[in-house]
This record gives structure tokens, sequence and C-alpha cells, in this order.
């Protein structure tokens, strides 16, 4: 998302093309083989060497482990044959998929049984060194992994990574070494080869200039123990710096900040966690002995787009969003997330200028006269900050609304209205417990525990759901189609979408800035900040005259 | 405001490092916005077309020989999943009909119809039950891959097809330099 174009970047074509390829995996059905949120972003992750939360080598690891989960299964098929039917052979890599996977081999392989053994939400695989569990849900992104490895350097790869995998075999009692051992070494291998390829195809000096420069920006304008990030600190930085090529879009000098905000953060993370290091138990060469519950903390929290969930079928068949009057307008703050937030003001400065920007940036390309291109830099169309924050207003209002009518589509599939408990009634107070609509709702939208309602206030919100779904007259808001199970279960994936959507917009509207120029109802901050683009616009642009 | 502590000298270079990480993660993020598309064809389309494509697909096979890479993973996967392997030699080893040739669980017969002399009955007999029957024979001649034909449906272990003496097909299953799978 943002002004980048890759071969500007720096980022190899190989790199590109060969990440390109995984992510654009589809089945016969024409839809995506990993789903773009939370799989092909922790590819991404991966691949730059930045997914694996304690150590960067886990997820190898951990496909290690799957290789010889695999690889210990024994109907007669190759093992080359079989781990291509597994990581390649499915058109979507979903959970279920791997779970029947298993399920179907391990019930024709008695043997095996007692190496892996299948549970409820995984696979436990024991060797020599231990256990180490697999979910069917991890198998998804392990599988990623797997494609990504063998596709990078445009399939080169391959029989490498073949040779190797096949090595990932039990050993045998009678072996000096260990099963645990021929895993980390074969992960080590694998890092190896990756660390190459990232030192070929992600160069990092652009990036390092780039830190520095803001680093220094920041340390300048602070003293003490302490550094503090602002919204004016990236409005500051654009303007003494956007005679550098990288520094001219306001927007990148944004992106930069919240990139430099994340890195901060992770940072602090990270070291609560540990260092990176080898995998293995070799302590004098530096190496860490692997936890088996990696997984657990291989994915930190992090923000991604609630939009990626409503675009996944068959969520995406239910018209939640028109895409110019609902989605459009907030589809920047929801990619940013809680980052928006924290820098509100330099946030709806890209809302507002950004486009105006884009669209200079755009007219130049095309030659367009320099009349248009002077208009443009005077920024009178620029979207101010009232109209701005009063489509986020509306939309919040349309999601309410939105979940209410989910509401309605949870409350009907449990089959009745809501009962109350007798014991309750006296105190006029009902409870809700797991099995009714309601908290099944809110279960949906994060909250763990059941809640307790006034039984007049329920009704009155069940009603209303009824209600909020009959008004929507778009796709997916029938009482057909939300009958279907699972377009039920659709329904029951958004809810916490929509949750997190609210969450966004309530806590962007309720910034201090916010509240004070809609509490104002004032353009005075919005007309300085024009005047402001507006000038150094024409100082990058040339003269608005 | 957001407020941090003033990091150590040796914190710098790891939140640099984390800062040259994410910079790559939102350039690869950001290559959806692009509309850059790899135009390649992935492992997993690849897998699954040689698995499931009953006709074959001239677009496929023609990405597939343009890449050294990609057609050594083909031929692998072929040769690691097909139901029939006929290696180099094994294919036929002179022009005279009728021959057969004996592998493992299969037989194959190349015999002169006796109402067309030009054509040829080609039958593959397979000897242990095989489900899902093959439902394509791969070629494979030095680094070349010629396309895949289809075959007809298999009947009680035998799938029969009638074809032109001189077609490739027949030239390719009697040239000794030839591999030919059945999946």
């Amino acid at each position: 998302m943002n002004d980048f174009t890759i071969e500007g970047s720096g980022a190899s074509g190989t790199l590109v093309s060969d990440f390109n390829t995984v992510k654009e995996s589809c089945g016969r059905n024409g839809q995506p083989k990993y789903l773009a949120s939370p799989v092909i972003a922790w590819l991404t992750k991966v691949v730059v060497g930045y997914g694996g939360g304690a150590n960067k080598d886990t997820p190898l690891y951990e496909l290690c482990h799957l290789i010889f989960a695999l690889n210990i299964l024994n109907d007669g098929v190759s093992v080359t044959d079989r781990r291509m039917e597994f990581f390649l052979g499915f058109e979507q890599a979903t959970a279920n998929n791997y779970k029947n996977y298993f399920t179907s081999i391990l019930s024709n392989a008695n043997h095996s049984q007692k190496l892996v053994q299948i549970k409820e939400a995984g696979i436990d695989i024991h060797h020599e060194g231990g256990e180490f569990f697999i979910s069917y849900k991890r198998m998804a992104f392990l599988s990623s992994l797997f494609e990504f490895l063998l596709t990078m350097n445009g399939f080169s790869h391959f029989e490498t990574f073949n040779d190797l995998f096949n090595t990932l075999s039990p050993l045998g009692a009678q072996n000096i070494s260990t099963d645990m051992r021929l895993i980390q070494d074969a992960s080590n291998k694998i890092s190896s080869i990756l660390r190459t390829y990232r030192r070929e195809n992600l160069p990092r000096a652009q990036h390092d200039a780039k830190f520095d420069k803001l680093f220094r920006f920041i340390q300048q304008g602070n003293s003490g123990n302490q550094i503090a990030i602002d919204d004016g600190m990236v409005l500051k930085f654009w303007q003494s710096h956007s005679f550098l090529e990288e520094y001219r879009i306001y927007k990148t000098v944004f992106d930069s900040f919240i990139i430099l905000l994340k890195s901060l953060d992770e940072a602090a993370l990270q070291k609560s966690i540990g260092e990176s290091s080898h995998l293995g138990t070799d302590i004098e060469n530096e190496e860490v002995d692997p936890d088996d519950q990696v997984s657990s903390i291989t994915d930190f929290t992090e923000w991604h787009s609630p939009f990626t969930i409503l675009d996944i079928e068959p969520i995406a068949d239910i018209k939640f969003f028109k895409q110019k009057n609902e989605r459009q307008p907030i589809e920047q703050l929801m990619y940013y997330g809680p980052y928006a937030y924290k820098l509100p003001l330099a946030f709806i400065r890209t809302e507002a200028f950004g486009i105006v920007q884009n669209g200079i940036s755009n007219d130049l390309r095309l030659s367009k006269s320099p009349e248009k291109i002077a208009d443009r830099i005077k920024c009178d169309k620029a979207r101010n900050y009232l109209e701005i924050t009063d489509s986020y207003q509306l939309i919040l209002d349309h999601i309410n609304q939105l979940q209410l009518a989910t509401l309605h589509v949870l409350n009907q599939s449990w089959g009745s209205d809501v009962k109350t408990e007798t014991k309750d009634d006296e105190d006029n107070i009902i409870t809700l417990l797991d099995q009714k609509p309601l908290s099944k709702f809110e279960q949906a939208r994060g909250f763990q525990s059941p809640i307790d309602l006034n039984k007049e206030k329920l009704r009155d919100t069940i009603e209303a759901s009824h209600q909020a779904f009959k008004s929507f007259t778009r796709s997916g808001f029938t009482e057909e189609f939300a009958g279907n199970s699972d377009n039920i279960e659709a329904f029951r994936l958004a809810a916490g979408a929509l949750v997190q959507m609210e969450k966004i917009l309530n806590n962007f509207l309720h910034t201090p800035i916010a509240l004070e120029f809609r509490q104002a109802i004032n353009l005075d901050l919005f007309n300085k900040d024009k005047e402001l683009f507006s000038d150094q616009f024409t100082t990058i642009y040339g003269a608005a005259e | 405001m957001i407020n941090y502590e003033i990091p150590k000298k040796d914190d710098i270079d790891s939140i640099r490092d984390t800062f040259n990480s994410l910079s790559w993660e939102e350039i690869l993020g950001s290559s959806n916005d692009t509309k850059q598309k790899s135009g390649s064809l992935s492992l997993s389309e690849i897998y699954n077309y040689i698995k499931t494509a009953s006709i074959p697909d001239e677009n496929i096979e023609k990405t597939i020989r343009s890449n050294i890479n990609l057609w050594k993973f083909y031929k692998r996967a072929i040769s690691e999943t097909a139901i029939i392997r006929m290696p180099e030699a094994m294919a036929a080893s002179s022009q005279e009909l009728p021959f057969t040739r004996h592998g493992k669980d299969w037989t194959l017969t190349i015999e002169l119809s006796r109402a067309e002399p030009q054509q040829v009955y080609i039958i593959f007999k397979l000897l242990k039950n095989i489900n899902p029957a093959p439902s394509s024979i791969f070629f494979f001649k030095n680094d070349q891959t010629p396309p895949r034909w289809e075959l007809p449906e298999m009947h009680e272990g035998v799938i029969q097809i009638i074809s032109d003496r001189n077609s490739d097909l027949v030239k390719l299953l009697m040239d000794p330099k030839t591999e030919a799978y059945l999946r």
C-alpha cells in the first residue's frame, strides 16, 4: 500500500517473481490456494527473514518436522510422491484438507500410528528427541513455505531440497545420531540456503540509509532518556526531506514512520522473548534447544485489514460494503489499523493530501497541462477533515447495522428467541450461556465469557437485529441465503471482522485531535494544513500560479 | 505522541534489522497493488495439471518447456506418480510389428490392424487393479517434452488405442530414446 514500485525499491525481480508465483497459485475453481491473510502475509515475513518470532528459523524447523511425519507414513507411496501430493496436491490449503489426509492415511498404515498420532487439532510426532505437535491450521502456512522453497530462484532448488527432505526419516536405534539432530541439521541447511537467497535478492543498503536518516531526525528532536514521535514530526520530516526522491511523497514518509514505530515495538517484543540463534543443542556454538510449542510464539499478534477476511469466499458473496461509498473511504484506515490512530493527524493528512499528491504524480506522468497541475497544487479539491471523519461516522453507523443484521442471522441459526432463566427473573437480569445466540455473537466479537444483559434491552436488541436485517436489500441479506449453513458460518466469521472495524473507527474518531476539530466544527486546522501542503507541493513541483 | 526509551547502541542494530525486514515486507505486500502478475505457473498448478487435467493444455506445456527447472520438476512429478513407467530402451528396440514389452505389472503390445494395414492397435494391459485408471501418457526424449496424449477409458485392465502406424504416438513408443509414463 505504498508508492514504491518493486523495481524502484531494489527488490530483485527474481524474488518478486518467485514470491508472486506462490501468492498467485490458484485451484481450478480460480480461488487462491493460499489465503492472502494470514497465510501469504506470514510467508512474506518468513521470506524477508522476519517470521518465526524469537527464532527466524522456527518455521523451517516446523516444516522439517512435518516432512519427517510424512516420510514415516508407509502405504506404498514414494516419499517424494507423498510430499508432492500433500504440499502441492490440494487446490486450497485448508486445515480440513490436511486433517482428512492424515486421517485417511493413518487409518491404513497401522505401524505408523505410534510415531504419528492424530489429534483433534493436529498431529503429534514422536521421535527419539521427544514429541512435536503441528496443528492442521499450521500446515497451510508450512505448505506455502514448502512451495516457496521449491520455487526459489526460478525453481532451481527443487532437486536440492528434494534430496534433503528424503533424508528426514527415522534413523533407527542403532544409529549414533538422533532424529532430533537430523531435523535440526536439515533446518539449518535450509536456513543457510535461504540466507544466501536473501542476501542476493534483498539488498539492505537502501533501507539502512532510510532508517539512519529517520532515526537521526527523531533523536535530534528529543532530549533525555526518551524519544517521542508525533504527527508533527512526520510533517516536518517530509518538509525537510522532500527534495530527496525517496521522500518526495508524503504518504511514503508516513509509511516509513509507521514501519519505524513497528520496528521499535517489535524490537521491544523480540528482546523480551530472546535473541535469535541456530536451532540445536550445541550451546558452545550458540545453538538453542527449540521448544516443541514453538508455533505458539511464532505469530506475533499483528494487524491485518478486516477486509481481507470479508474478501474470502463465501463471505465475499455477502455484500457487506458497497465499494465506492462504504468501503473505499475506510480502506486505508483499515489497512493501517491501530497505527492510524497512533499518528491520527499524520494519517488524516494522507487521506486528504496524499490523494492530491497522487493526482499530481499521475498528471506529470501523463504530461498533463501545467494549468491542470497548478490547479491540483492549490489543494482546493482536497477532502477536508470534517468530510473525511463524517464519512467514517456514517460508515460506523452502517457497521453497527451490519452487526445487528449479523446477529439476526446467528440468532435465527440457533432456532429460537433467547430464553430467560427463571431464577434471574426477579432482578430482571438474564444470563446468556454459551449456547444462547447473543452470547455466541459476543464470542465471535472476541468476548470470552457470557454476558449479563437487561432482559428488555435484549429483546429490543433482537427485534432491532431483525429490523436491521430486513432493511438491507443487497446480496446475502435474504432469509433464504442466510438459512444455509455455509452462509451462517460466513456471517459468523464476518462478525469478528465487523467488530474490529467498529473498534478502529471508534478509536480513531475518539482521538483527541479528531474530537477537537469535530466538536468545534471548524476547518481551521484543515485550512492551515491546506496552505502548508500547497506551499510544499509548489516547492516540489513548481509554481502554482 | 508516542514515547519510547532511547535504545541502547546494540539495540539500534536490531531495530535497524527489523526496519529493513518490515520495509521489504511492505514492498512484497504491495506487489498486489502494482498489478504485477508473475505470469508464472506455480508448482501446485503444474502438479494439479498433471494429476487432473484430462486434456493437454498447450499453454501450460509451453511454459513448462520454456524453463529447464520447471521441466525437471514436471518430469520428476510424472515419473514419481506414474502408474506405468517405461524407461529408455524399454519403449521399443525395433520397428517390427507386432511387439510386446513387459514391465512390472504391465504389458504393452503394438500390433497391426487386420482391417486397416496403415493402422495399429496400441494395447496397455495392467496386471494389477489400478484405481483410478491412468488417463494420460507422457513422453520424454532427451531434454524435450513432446505433448502428452489423452488415453481412452480402461476396460477390465486394458487400455486400447487405434492409431495411424506413422503417427507421432507410435513413433515415440517405438523410439528407444523415449521414456514414457502413464498416469
